[in-house]
Formats: structure tokens, sequence, C-alpha cells
């Protein structure tokens, strides 16, 4: 096995690859059409024909016996610097009144572009039959020796966003209980749009304002900075390499934001 | 007869006797001793014009049998709602959450806490006997106080509001409340409604959260709730409709109930209402009218039948004008009935 950067030529691959991650693997859409961009985005990224916030460097698992692809995963340079980059922020809200004996907590989601210019490891998939061993070790990891190597073309602080929980057949109580009332949509179409790259204009229809957790579902407030039942071991990698929760959630399935920051040479020039 | 005069501390036991007797509670006329005789003491001041009341005048009406003494009722007007401090309550907006890339346009309501009605003139402590809910001494409990408005313009700004009870649902608890208020106090209204009474309302109000409220978040309940008046409620609502006060967009932070607006001026009562001269009759003859005296801190109000005379005189039983403290002489305003 070895992990290369992606070309043009693996469309095929990947596009069987998108087809076979399912729903909330947003950054993996399954269209072919957008793969094929993504893979010429990847090639002039590596190429350096990109200036280096614009980058998005997407790298390849493949089998050298076999000479297909077997997963992806990549990394985002900047996030929100073309669009708009939303996460809800899970606040807390203290009322008072030692007279009356209240004192009570309301989680509370502000809704934040904190993560805006920060770098976004993402788009991690795995082909199911290769799941044994340390492929997906692997396919995760090279990211952060490529941040290694090259910190200047990336921002000191590195986040991914955790696939957020949804049931078996794809529904996610968030966002039956917060996004659908405000947009008529189901989440795997929401999930789909927000794949496409449209996730800045989903946005737009969803609530500004703060949302006091207890107006949702109890199943939709469990839901808030859980991760999907397939993303554990993936959440465990990244936590045993430094990342942590850091308060943010996505604003559709309320998946955990974790972050970490990353200084190689704390003394070298160049990260920012 | 029975009259609408001022509330006098004399009249503490047969209020509460009242309140204990009524179907639905009313917040601004609390079951609680200490808070009621403060109310009356408050009303006595404002009806006496001390000068300390001046932009918190509370005035409390009361409607007596005067045979035998009996309170059949009480109405109130505060001069500035609030009294001098905010005035809480959710004004229902829209907003238009739309994407041109989406073709998509949703219109969403939204609660906002404000205070924006603070100072506006307030009907408030409607309360009215069992047996007399259904006759025509309902319309002089509430309209006398209109006449008092119009009798003492000049004290008064020009634009009314009245709040009216939410609805409740088969268990007396609060739908809207229930989904909102409750996450924030973890009590129940009634609860909550003992302790508006009892610190002040916009003391409660202060606790509740600063943020608007996305009306699709609430329970299904809760939003069929929202502008719904409390069955018991529903026949002062449709009176004051009648009298030309109108739903805008304002309701109750508690209870979702409506808060009705209008303006002194353009109400019935008020622009019906005419100044006559009185003179004694000693028969009780002609057609039924609300009369007012143009006393402030001796006013009385009353159903009594009227002869127009020549100009602007006007006969009144002298047994009706006696128990109104009414000379010959005097300006009377009266509007039909």
């Amino acid at each position: 096995m070895i992990i290369r950067p992606a070309v043009s030529t693996d469309l095929d691959s990947v596009v069987e690859l998108a087809r076979s991650a399912g729903i909330g693997v947003t950054t993996l859409p399954d269209s072919r059409e957008i793969l094929a961009e993504r893979l010429r985005l990847a090639e002039r990224s590596f190429s350096a024909r990109l200036p280096p916030e614009k980058a998005y460097y997407f790298f390849a698992l493949e089998s050298v016996e076999t000479g297909s692809v077997l997963g992806v995963s990549a990394i985002q340079a900047r996030v929100g610097l073309d669009d708009v980059w939303y996460n809800y922020r899970v606040a807390n809200t203290v009322n008072a009144f030692k007279e009356m004996g209240i004192h009570r907590q309301t989680p509370t989601l502000y809704l934040t572009n904190d993560m805006t210019n920060c770098t976004e490891l993402c788009t991690l998939f795995l082909n199911p039959k290769a799941r044994s061993g340390p492929n997906g070790h692997l396919l995760s990891k090279c990211r952060m020796l490529f941040l290694a190597e090259r910190p200047d073309l990336f921002s000191e602080k590195v986040f991914a966003e955790m696939r957020g929980y949804s049931d078996a057949s794809g529904h996610s109580p968030f966002w039956e209980s917060l996004g659908q009332k405000f947009f008529k949509l189901d989440f795997p179409k929401a999930d789909y749009l927000t794949g496409l790259g449209n996730k800045g204009f989903i946005a737009e229809l969803m609530p500004k304002n703060p949302i006091y957790l207890p107006f949702l579902s109890e199943d939709a407030q469990r839901c808030v900075a859980q991760v999907h039942d397939q993303t554990g071991p993936a959440l465990a990698l990244l936590k045993r390499e430094g990342f942590n929760y850091n308060g943010l959630v996505d604003i559709f399935d309320a998946g955990p934001v974790i972050e970490a920051f990353f200084a190689p040479d704390s003394n070298s020039a160049g990260i920012g | 007869m029975i009259i609408v005069r001022p509330s006098a501390p004399g009249d503490l036991p047969g209020i509460e006797k009242l309140i204990n007797e009524s179907a639905a509670p009313l917040s601004t006329l609390p079951a609680n001793r200490d808070k009621l005789e403060e109310k009356i003491e408050a009303s006595r001041r404002s009806f006496a014009g001390e000068a300390d009341m001046l932009g918190r005048e509370r005035f409390l009406f009361v409607m007596e049998d005067t045979v035998n003494r009996e309170i059949l009722g009480t109405s109130g007007i505060d001069a500035h709602a609030g009294n001098g401090a905010p005035f809480y309550n959710y004004r229902l907006d829209s907003l238009y959450h739309s994407s041109q890339q989406l073709g998509v346009h949703n219109e969403v309501p939204i609660l906002y806490l404000t205070h924006e009605l603070s100072g506006r003139v307030l009907l408030c402590s409607l309360s009215i006997s069992g047996r007399y809910r259904d006759t025509s001494y309902f319309d002089l409990l509430s309209r006398a106080r209109l006449l008092f408005l119009r009798a003492h313009a000049a004290r008064f700004g020009e634009r009314i509001i009245v709040e009216i009870q939410g609805a409740h649902d088969a268990h007396g608890s609060s739908p809207f409340w229930d989904s909102l208020g409750r996450h924030f106090f973890g009590m129940d209204f009634n609860t909550a409604d003992f302790y508006s009474a009892v610190k002040s309302k916009t003391f409660i109000a202060e606790m509740m959260p600063a943020h608007p409220i996305y009306v699709p978040l609430l329970t299904d309940a809760a939003q069929k709730a929202i502008a719904q008046p409390h069955a018991a409620a529903r026949k002062n609502f449709d009176f004051l409709e009648k009298e030309g006060m109108y739903f805008d967009q304002h309701i109750d932070i508690f209870d979702g109930g409506p808060t009705l607006e209008g303006r002194i001026a353009d109400l019935n009562t008020v622009r019906q209402a005419r100044v006559g001269q009185v003179k004694f009759t000693e028969h009780g003859q002609g057609q039924q009218k609300l009369v007012a005296s143009m006393q402030f801190e001796h006013f009385a109000a009353g159903l009594c039948n009227l002869t127009e005379g020549i100009g602007d005189v006007i006969r009144v039983s002298r047994a009706m004008a006696e128990t109104m403290a009414l000379r010959e002489g005097d300006n009377i305003l009266f509007s039909p009935v």
C-alpha cells in the first residue's frame, strides 16, 4: 500500500468509493462532476499552480499489487475564504434567582464563523473491504506528515468535522428537530446539496439567532457533539494525535469539531 | 343600586371574597392580602393626586351594590404600563429566510422580547362576580373606566393596551409556558404567575431568555396558543374588540395571551360620549345610558334612564344622582348602552 496524490485518472475509482460512502460523508459527494473537479483542483494544488490558501490536497491509498484506489483523504488548506464557513458554538446561558431557588443552565447554540481561515482535515474514506490492518491509520496520518513537511502552506490550527449521529436509515434527529423546521428538505438531500458546495447557500436559510437547546427534541439534544457509530475509530485516532473537541458542532448534524494546534517546530518561521 | 367608584381601604374583604370566587385568576389582582392592600393604597393615593405617584398612577375601581355594600367586581387602569419600570411583551414578527441561488423563500415567525409598550395606558384587574358576568353590569364595570379616561383625558396618554389572559389546556396549564418559560424557570405556570404577582412582572420578565424565539421550535400546542384568549377571558376579549381595540402583534411572555391595542379617542364608548348638565327628576324614565360623573377623586358611574331636556340638560332620577353624589348643575358624561 502506498499513499500518493490523487490524480484525474483516479476518477472512476473515486466515484466508486463515493457511491459506497453513503450519507454523512459530506465532503465525498456521489457526483462524478464534482469529484472530477476535486481531482483537477488537487493536481493544481500539488503542482503549486494555486495560491496556497486555495489549495486542496487530495490523497489516494493505492494497492501496489492491483493498482486500485482503496481509500482517500484530504487537506483543505483554508476554509471559509471563498464562501462562509458556519458552525454552532455550544455555549451556556445561566439564569439565576436565589429567592425562588432558581439556577438554570441552558445550553445554547450560537452560529459562528470561528473556523474561517483554518486548515481542515477532510474526505477520509476507506473501502470497507480494506478496513482491516493499518490502512485507516495510514490514510489519516499521512496528512500529519504532509503538514509537518510544509507548515508554511497551512494554518497553525488544524481541525476536522466528525460525522454526526444519524440512524440506520440516514435520519439525523438533530436535523429533523432544527434544520428541517426552517428548510423543507430531509437530511440526506441537504447533506448531498452541501457536498455539492451549496453549504453556504443552505446556511443562509438556517436560523441566525441563538438556539436554546431545550427547544429541540430530546433525541436531538443527545446528538449534540456525538459522532456517527462508524466514526468512532477515526475520532479515537485523531484524539490520540492530540485533537480535542473545541466546543463547535456541525450546523446540520451536530457532529463535533475537533482541533489541534500544529507546530512541529515552534521556532520555525512560516507557521501562521 | 349598582355603581362603579374608586376602591377604598374598606373594600379589602369584599375584593378578597370576589377573587376567591373568580374563575380566571388575574395576575394583576393577586389573591394575596398584603399585595392587595398595597394595590388599594396605591389607588387611593393616585386618586388623591399625591405627588410621588406621578408617572405611576394605578387606579382601581370597584362595582358595588350600594344597598348591601357587596363588591360585585373590580376594574383598573394603570396610567403607564409598567408603572415606571419596563413593561415586557413578545412581539410576533416575521423573518424571511431566503436563498436566491436555491430559489427558496421561507417566512419564519419569531418572537422578540420587547418593552416598547411601556408607558401606554393599561386596562387591567377586571374581575366580576359570576352572577353579573352576563348582564349589562359587565359593560358598566369595563366601560366606566373608559368614561373616566374621557373625563380626564389631559392626565392620560392617547394610546391604550390591555393584556388578555392566554389559553390554558384541560389540565389548567399553559401550553405556551410549558414550551417556553418553563425551560428557564423549571416551574409550572401557576407558580411562576404567583411569583410574578408577588415580585412584580418586570422582575420575572427580566429572567426570560434575551434572544428571540423561533416559533417553529415551540411545540404545536404552544404555537396554537399564541394570541389565543383563555376561555374565561373570551368575553372580555370580544367586548374590547367591539369597543375598537385590536390585536396587532404583541403577546404575553408567559402564557402567549393577546395584547389588544387602541387609541382612547377611537373607542366606541369614548367617541359616543356626550356631556350633559344634571337636572333631577323624580321619575326614572327614558333610555338606559351609561352615565359617569366628571369628578376625579369622587368619580362614579352607573346605568340609568335619562331623558334629554332643553339644551344640554339631562334629567337623572334623584335617587341615582344622589348615589353617585351628583348635584344639580353638575356636568356628566353619558354614552349609549
